[in-house]
């Protein structure tokens, strides 16, 4: 999916990644997470990622499935930026510093089993993957 | 049609006394700059309790929680409280993981809410 880098358009994006992670197997919940880290990353892009730059303002998100996990990608041709390398930060640390922003790199941390990020030809690469979960792991979710 | 709207009144009453603010939609950050001004407009500088009832909210991304947070972070300053209130299961479930519900009260319906305030047992960041 490709789609210009404008907010109007994070509705989109909630929606089809939203619904494709529940055609692939996950819960109602892990849907929601995926969705919720996938609008926090295209966020960053839309309003951080082109500042002050011309051409080709586009988020393309992609999403690939395998055996056992839900890869998505979401590329920019923006300057090179990657999320993933501030600050890491508690939940008591975030309401000390009293900032609305910055939730959303923590987000992505909690909620996907990797993020990882990559600066290449095609631009910023963010990568997030989730993994379906194993018969054991639901097993121990269901008696914890 | 717009993405969210906010309605307020007041509920309850005497030291259970509230300012109900009902959000509906959804809070992205095509709308999260509106929902912000509104938040602070309703908040003010004066030591208030504020329920927020979410039951017809479908989604909040972090700036969103930010808000919140820093509404519930300026409220305690002050002596006032901020709950939230009929939080949809999807939208709870990311607040448990996430770890805000240990620092907002989060409460099962308006009724609840107004109950706390009667007993005192609202969650204050002192």
């Amino acid at each position: 999916m490709c789609v210009p880098a404008q907010v109007e358009f994070l509705h989109l994006i909630r929606y089809v990644v939203r619904n494709a992670s529940k055609e692939f197997g996950f819960s109602e919940e892990d849907a929601a997470k995926i969705e919720m880290a996938a609008d926090e990353a295209c966020t960053n892009v839309m309003l951080h990622g082109y500042e002050d730059e011309s051409g080709d303002q586009s988020v393309y998100v992609k999403m690939q499935f395998g055996a056992d996990r839900m890869i998505l990608k979401i590329i920019d041709k923006a300057k090179a930026f990657s999320p993933i390398e501030r600050d890491t930060f508690t939940l008591a640390e975030h309401l000390k510093r009293g900032q609305r922003g910055g939730l959303g790199i923590y987000i992505m941390r909690s909620f996907m089993d990797e993020v990882n990020h990559e600066y290449g030809t095609d631009g910023n690469e963010l990568e997030l993957i989730k993994f379906l979960p194993t018969s054991e792991s639901q097993t121990a979710d269901a008696h914890p | 049609m717009e993405s969210f709207t906010i309605t307020e009144e007041v509920v309850g009453f005497g030291k259970g006394e509230a300012q109900c603010i009902r959000v509906c939609g959804y809070l992205d950050a095509g709308n999260i700059q509106q929902f912000e001004v509104r938040i602070n407009e309703v908040v003010g500088d004066a030591a208030k309790n504020i329920i927020v009832d979410l039951e017809e909210l479908e989604y909040i991304n972090s700036a969103g929680i930010g808000v919140l947070l820093n509404a519930w972070s300026h409220l305690s300053q002050i002596e006032g409280s901020l709950q939230i209130a009929n939080m949809p299961v999807s939208i709870r479930r990311i607040f448990d993981v996430l770890g805000f519900s240990k620092v907002i009260t989060i409460a099962d319906s308006l009724e609840a809410a107004l109950a706390n305030l009667d007993s005192g047992s609202v969650k204050s960041g002192s």
